[in-house]
């Protein structure tokens, strides 16, 4: 017989008579089987949610805006993206608070005001392969736009001609990166969102820096710095404090540790509330490149979707996860999910009224 | 300009037990060879929840009322010679919240009587598991009757917490424990009339078992008070059962958990080497140590002892030292040598039968203290595995396998 087969079945055989042994124990003494905290709240939904909500998402360069009722998505009316900036379809969003909403592209953003659809701003830089602007962030009336390979952008809201255009976009560099220390633009964030908060956060490598504003100069002054090989992939808040997600799975708030995984690099961390606690969701990124959510307190940690999403919001308590070709809501109300329809790469933001 | 880097203290040691495991133990880490398993901890607490006060619990263990015990002569020993901390506490969400690291190495106690019954069950299956009808009937192989004595087992167990200046439990309490292991013999002894169960699941695990039900219960509370969850190595017999009672009652601490039974390991590679040193030398590889691995629950019936190359090992070596044995055969008799190896040697050389859990402890705990807030890059692969009774996700289960520590937190091998 060969010996791996014959070890294998042993194996099995033995695991078989162990399961059944405990199982007669603890039915007997009436126990619960062993088992992980996760299981327990395997699927929950999130305790406050919000009268209304809506959340937009990218379809190719276009972006639908679906609203969020009781019992059901509706999808609601949809803003046409601008050909002449994309080439790949929408690569960055970002709403603020004072309802702008921000979409890059390969070669530049658009800037649209939500109470007014028809206003839309463009800033364009030029073709440059294989990247764009990925993520946006407002200090006061400034846009400040990181793009993977140019850097940092700040652009005054007011600085846009009439035609709503920008084109002398060499005026509005913050930040050049260096070839070999690139900053990690899909980081910043003014995630304090909506708030008394108006700070702006970008990291490069290990290092975090807050963007500063003295008499309409911009400047960048470290603020916090992690061990050489904790790479930041992931930026938020936790209570005002910083909250950063590391390649090597740790997520940490304040400079100090607050909860550590495997094998795994933190790709998302989001601020919000899982029954009654309040903690930090991230997804992380696997070889498989499929990524679940999981809810942490710092103390312990629960798989919150048990589906490989793609990308994930919370808002006003309420958790919005895109999987696969599904928008899945979750909050106190239960769980919601819609088919949509994904045409390329789909990042999304979202708002309330 | 701030920088803040992650603090990385060396975490505190929580211990419960008094025993043998613990006093040999703490003698084992103070040989020379070993002391350097000491850098790896700051403070050793200790868990006080049988005894008055802390002058009680230190003088506990002493064979003689002019002697200190054995573990707080070892203890004394290591607070001169290391700069390590100690305290001892009765509060247990303190003792929780203090500690990193927890090695519980309790036992319940065994009322004397109910102790001989389980005895008697298990002959009796063993009898009936021998032989035929015929043989049994000769052997005068018959049920045993249940002739324990709640009264007397109370008597004689007030009379020796009293001697040893223990709180006394009401009778009330200790009548419910004594029936809770009752009935765990009685369900044992039925589930091993279908299959079979050591020795030490009927003489150990039920006289545990009440205990480390109410401290999963504790812990899960001192955890709901938001204190970080500490890594448990658990050498409460059977560890692979009373893990299961542990995470029953506390899912949190699951992760966390280990049944510390990796003398099993160790014993296995000392008796492989021994057992094949001259087909080693046949091969040509008298100096290389074969290393093999075990599986299943830890107990004589359900552990598999795995002889194949590991993880990066030449597997040229193995082919050729059991070139001419059966495989099947070689496990069958490693399986048996393996799960008779503390009848075999204890009598005599019980030192080296307590060794091999003395060092399984040791890297357990120096393992898990190094992977306390540290990242996976600290963590090449290669590194020597563990092997532990751990959480199997897919079963549900606490089984024998090998893993490592990450972050305090049990990471099965190849995972």
């Amino acid at each position: 017989m060969d010996l791996d087969f014959m070890i294998r079945k042993k194996i099995s055989d033995v695991s078989n008579r162990a399961d059944t042994l405990v199982q007669i124990l603890h039915e007997t003494l009436q126990l619960n089987k062993p088992q992980l905290s996760w299981q327990e709240k395997f699927d929950g939904t999130l305790n406050v949610g919000s009268s209304q909500l809506c959340c937009y998402l990218s379809e190719g360069k276009d972006i639908i805006k679906y609203v969020i009722e009781q019992d059901k998505i509706i999808k609601e009316s949809s803003i046409k993206g601008i050909r002449k900036l994309s080439y790949n379809g929408l690569t960055g969003f970002s709403l603020n608070h004072i309802s702008y909403l921000i979409a890059g592209y390969s070669t530049g953003f658009m800037v649209v005001n939500l109470d007014n659809t028809d206003e839309i701003r463009t800033f364009n830089v030029g073709r440059n392969e294989g990247s764009s602007f990925k993520s946006f962030a407002f200090l006061n009336d400034t846009i400040i736009a990181g793009h993977s390979n140019k850097g940092l952008f700040k652009v005054p809201l007011n600085d846009f001609r009439e035609d709503g255009n920008i084109i002398n976009h060499s005026k509005y560099k913050l930040l050049n990166p260096k070839k070999d220390e690139r900053i990690l633009t899909t980081n910043l964030i003014n995630d304090l969102n909506d708030k008394v908060y108006n700070k702006v956060y970008v990291t490069q490598a290990n290092e975090i820096y807050q963007v500063h504003e003295n008499n309409g100069d911009m400047f960048l002054e470290l603020t916090q710095s992690l061990e050489l090989n904790q790479s930041i992939t992931a930026l938020g808040t936790l209570d005002q404090k910083l909250v950063v997600g590391t390649k090597t799975g740790e997520i940490i708030v304040d400079g100090r540790l607050f909860y550590q995984d495997e094998k795994k690099i933190i790709n998302q961390v989001q601020q919000g509330e899982y029954g009654s606690e309040e903690g930090i969701f991230f997804s992380y990124l696997e070889s498989t490149n499929s990524s679940r959510i999981y809810f942490t307190n710092g103390q312990k940690c629960e798989r919150v979707i048990n589906l490989p999403i793609h990308e994930f919001k919370v808002h006003n308590d309420t958790l919005f996860a895109i999987c696969g070709k599904k928008l899945m809501v979750n909050n106190n109300d239960g769980r919601k999910e819609i088919d949509i329809l994904r045409t390329g790469k789909s990042i999304y933001a979202f708002g309330g009224n | 300009m701030v920088t803040k880097k992650i603090m990385k203290k060396k975490p505190t040691l929580g211990i419960i037990g008094r025993g043998g495991v613990v006093s040999h133990f703490l003698e084992y880490i103070q040989i020379p060879k070993n002391e350097y398993a000491l850098n790896y901890i700051d403070k050793i607490v200790f868990y006080n929840h049988d005894y008055p006060n802390e002058d009680v619990f230190r003088n506990s263990g002493a064979q003689d009322n002019n002697k200190a015990s054995r573990v707080e002569v070892s203890l004394n020993l290591i607070l001169k010679n290391k700069n390590i901390g100690n305290d001892v506490t009765n509060n247990f969400e303190k003792f929780i919240k203090t500690s990193q690291i927890i090695i519980d190495a309790s036992a319940g106690y065994k009322p004397e009587s109910l102790l001989t019954y389980a005895t008697h069950v298990f002959e009796y299956s063993v009898g009936i598991r021998k032989g035929s009808e015929v043989t049994r009937e000769r052997k005068n192989v018959t049920k045993p009757q249940f002739n324990a004595s709640l009264n007397e087992d109370f008597k004689i167990y007030q009379e020796q917490a009293e001697t040893k200046g223990k709180n006394v439990l009401p009778k009330e309490k200790f009548s419910n424990q004594w029936n809770f292991s009752k009935n765990l013999i009685d369900i044992i002894h039925k589930v091993d009339l279908e299959l079979p169960i050591g020795m030490r699941i009927y003489d150990e695990f039920p006289f545990s078992a009440e205990m480390m039900i109410k401290r999963g219960q504790k812990i899960l509370e001192a955890l709901q008070v938001g204190h970080p969850i500490p890594t448990y190595i658990n050498l409460v017999n059977e560890p692979c059962f009373t893990s299961n009672l542990l995470s029953s009652q506390c899912p949190e601490l699951t992760s966390y958990l280990i049944g510390c039974t990796g003398a099993d390991l160790i014993r296995l590679n000392e008796l492989l080497n021994n057992e094949f040193s001259e087909e080693k030398k046949k091969a040509g590889y008298e100096q290389c140590e074969l290393r093999g691995s075990v599986a299943g629950l830890h107990d004589k019936f359900t552990m598999i002892p795995i002889i194949k190359p590991q993880y990066g090992e030449d597997k040229k070596m193995f082919d050729d030292i059991f070139r001419d044995i059966t495989p099947k055969k070689m496990h069958r008799s490693m399986e048996k040598m393996v799960s008779e190896y503390w009848n075999d040697h204890h009598h005599k050389d019980g030192d080296r039968v307590q060794t091999s859990v003395s060092e399984n402890l040791m890297n357990t705990l120096i393992n898990t203290s190094k992977s306390r807030g540290k990242e996976l890059s600290s963590f090449p692969f290669g590194e020597d595995f563990l092997s532990n009774g751990y959480f199997h996700e897919d079963l549900g289960l606490f089984l024998v396998g090998k893993h490592y520590f990450r972050n305090g937190r049990v990471i099965a091998h190849g995972s």
